[in-house]
């Protein structure tokens, strides 16, 4: 009989042996498949981005056990969902677009069609329903619209649609599908909408990943106007909005091989400089996932970094700037060799929850630190194998995440304490955002 | 060019680079879904699942020296879902005839390939996942703990009994003169 230790040095071997690989018929199947298929975009955490969905999404189904419950029990919970509902669909006051709220609906895909759930009572409801494929739910900063986009043209194109959180008032933003649309965001009046995408081959001699010229237009939400274009630059990686009002938008971009960041006003004018256009990057994470704390004095992002002893030198530590300009500068200083990155600052502004990837370990995990740097780093929530994106609630009390590693089609609720995550009560596609609505007075 | 510069290429939606990825993979991918499930047409599904998702998510890979790690897991999970969506129909217990035995020749430590098979076949899925895993792709331990969502230690101990169970199974067919048997799936689980 063969010895433990030498049985499974062979057992490799034989299981080569066994399967025979061989390069199989369907990969010219499998390549022609991928080259229609868009690539997710590398800075896909947070809640402005516009994934392409390409799994069969799974039918909605009631997470509450409702045969099972008593009826007073389900009256109860059809009055709370009734409540629930109404608040987030007739609001009476509105929010400030920046800053804490309170929690509302959460827009969700399932089956192309766009749902709104309530977490406290588990109900859901179709917003826009139909033959279309529609994705990428995005509420207005006052929370009563909720902007998606629809796939035209064989999905080769893309429309943006705006509608009413009670599912009227369908409209149509995009004056014309548009190719290549990479991100879209409101302004906080919510009548303009911000439209960036991506336009013409790519530049020459660009080395890094976004090697197109980009657009970034602004249009009126209402419809039938046209798009103004109030920045053009190479690389951009999305918009924010500077809060407290909107003032200015911010992004990135590629200055002559390297990275700067920038801002201008929705109109176009008053364009600056945030941080001058000295980063080199072999790869391609500088001055992404851009975040604001809510007074909009300082801004964070990824940075690669050249200091080996932060990390591998290209990727990535959580970095925050002065929004008025100045040197870039760490802000969570975890022990040599971890990455920190994709930030996004609470509502409340007082957190920042972001990647806490330590070297060789097979999972990373949503980490939670103060947004001045103090105190403890808390890891939340779920070890994740793969990529994940994230969103604050309004109220700032928890982390809704989506994970990417699995295809179980489920966002976790994370406690920013580092306490126990909970699955929502429904399945949806991988889109998240959550509505704001006016705190009780 | 080296995978790496593949890999941030293709990272950049370079489909030519991707299509030289998948090239220099798909034949590992789809022995290690054909071993894992025992079916081809499974196995191709499953492969296919992998690719798409690693084209679509590939931008978001952060450390592209873990390339082939990741594409390993993605396959492997797309494996046993598989497997979770043949669970949901009615349980089936698939009776394969399998092949007369020949005798392993362990004086020069070689597996016999037939007695193998026939043991992987009575394995669990999630068995043979774990010594795929391991023995075939060459994925540490962690991280194999971590694609099938178990405990390390867990991990350990079930790849050492499965890997127990493959050697004494084959040195008891190997021994055993008898005609084969149909062997219902799960027979060692």
């Amino acid at each position: 009989m063969m010895s433990t230790d030498r049985f499974d040095r062979e057992l490799g071997i034989a299981l080569g042996d066994l399967a025979d690989p061989q390069v199989p018929d369907y990969l010219t199947d499998i390549l022609g498949q991928t080259a229609d298929l868009r690539q997710r975009p590398a800075w896909a955490s947070i809640e402005r981005w516009l994934p392409m969905e390409i799994t069969t999404r799974p039918i909605l189904r009631p997470s509450l056990p409702w045969r099972q419950l008593a009826l007073v029990a389900a009256l109860i919970a059809l009055v709370v969902a009734a409540v629930a509902f109404y608040a987030g669909t007739h609001q009476t006051r509105l929010p400030a677009p920046f800053g804490p709220a309170a929690n509302g609906l959460i827009p969700f895909v399932s089956n192309d069609d766009i749902y709104v759930g309530d977490v406290a009572s588990g109900q859901t409801r179709p917003l826009v329903a139909g033959p279309e494929t529609d994705w990428g739910p995005v509420t207005s900063p006052d929370g009563t619209r909720v902007a998606f986009a629809r796939g035209v043209a064989g999905m080769t194109l893309t429309d943006m649609y705006s509608v009413r959180i009670d599912g009227s008032d369908l409209r149509r933003i995009t004056p014309e599908p548009l190719d290549r649309l990479e991100w879209v965001a409101w302004l906080p009046s919510g009548d303009r909408f911000v439209l960036v995408h991506q336009v013409g081959d790519p530049v020459h001699g660009c080395s890094t990943m976004d090697c197109f010229l980009t657009r970034i237009d602004v249009v009126d939400v209402a419809g039938g106007g046209h798009l103004k274009t109030v920045a053009s630059a190479v690389g951009v990686h999305g918009v924010q909005l500077r809060p407290p009002d909107g003032r200015e938008l911010t992004y990135r971009a590629l200055v002559d091989g390297k990275w700067g960041l920038f801002a201008v006003d929705p109109d176009g004018g008053a364009a600056r400089t945030i941080v001058a256009p000295t980063a080199l990057a072999p790869m391609d994470f500088t001055f992404i996932n851009l975040s604001y704390s809510p007074d909009g004095r300082r801004l964070f992002f990824n940075q690669s970094t050249d200091d080996a002893s932060n990390g591998d030198p290209g990727c990535c530590q959580l970095f925050a700037v002065d929004a008025d300009g100045g040197v870039p500068y760490k802000v969570v200083h975890s022990e040599s060799g971890v990455w920190d990155g994709d930030p996004v600052v609470s509502p409340d502004g007082r957190w920042v929850a972001f990647w806490h990837n330590i070297p060789d370990q097979p999972t990373q995990q949503v980490a939670v630190a103060a947004t001045d740097g103090t105190g403890d780093v808390i890891l939340t929530g779920p070890a994740l194998a793969g990529g994940a994106h994230w969103v604050w609630s309004p109220d700032s009390t928890k982390i809704l995440m989506f994970r990417n590693d699995t295809d179980a089609d489920q966002a976790y609720l994370l406690d920013p304490a580092g306490g126990p995550a909970t699955r929502l009560p429904w399945t949806s596609g991988e889109d998240l955002d959550w509505q704001r609505v006016a705190p009780p007075s | 060019m080296h995978q790496r510069g593949l890999v941030e290429r293709a990272q950049r939606g370079d489909h030519d680079a991707f299509a030289a990825l998948a090239g220099a993979a798909i034949a590992r991918l789809d022995a290690a879904a054909r071993l894992i499930l025992r079916d081809p047409e499974l196995a191709r599904d499953a492969v296919q699942d992998a690719m798409l998702r690693a084209w679509r998510d590939l931008p978001t890979l952060r450390d592209v020296d873990r390339f082939d790690g990741w594409l390993h897991r993605l396959t492997v999970n797309a494996c046993l879902d598989q497997l979770r969506r043949r669970r949901r129909r009615p349980i089936e217990v698939e009776m394969t005839t399998l092949f007369a035995p020949s005798t392993g020749d362990f004086s020069r430590g070689v597996i016999d390939r037939d007695l193998l098979d026939r043991a992987l076949q009575g394995l669990e899925p999630d068995r043979r996942a774990l010594v795929v895993l391991h023995s075939y792709l060459g994925m540490p331990l962690p991280e194999v703990a971590a694609t099938l969502g178990i405990p390390l230690g867990t991990a350990k101990s079930r790849l050492h009994r499965t890997l127990e169970l493959l050697r004494e199974s084959v040195a008891f067919e190997a021994d055993d003169d008898r005609q084969p048997e149909a062997v219902p799936e799960g027979r060692f689980a």
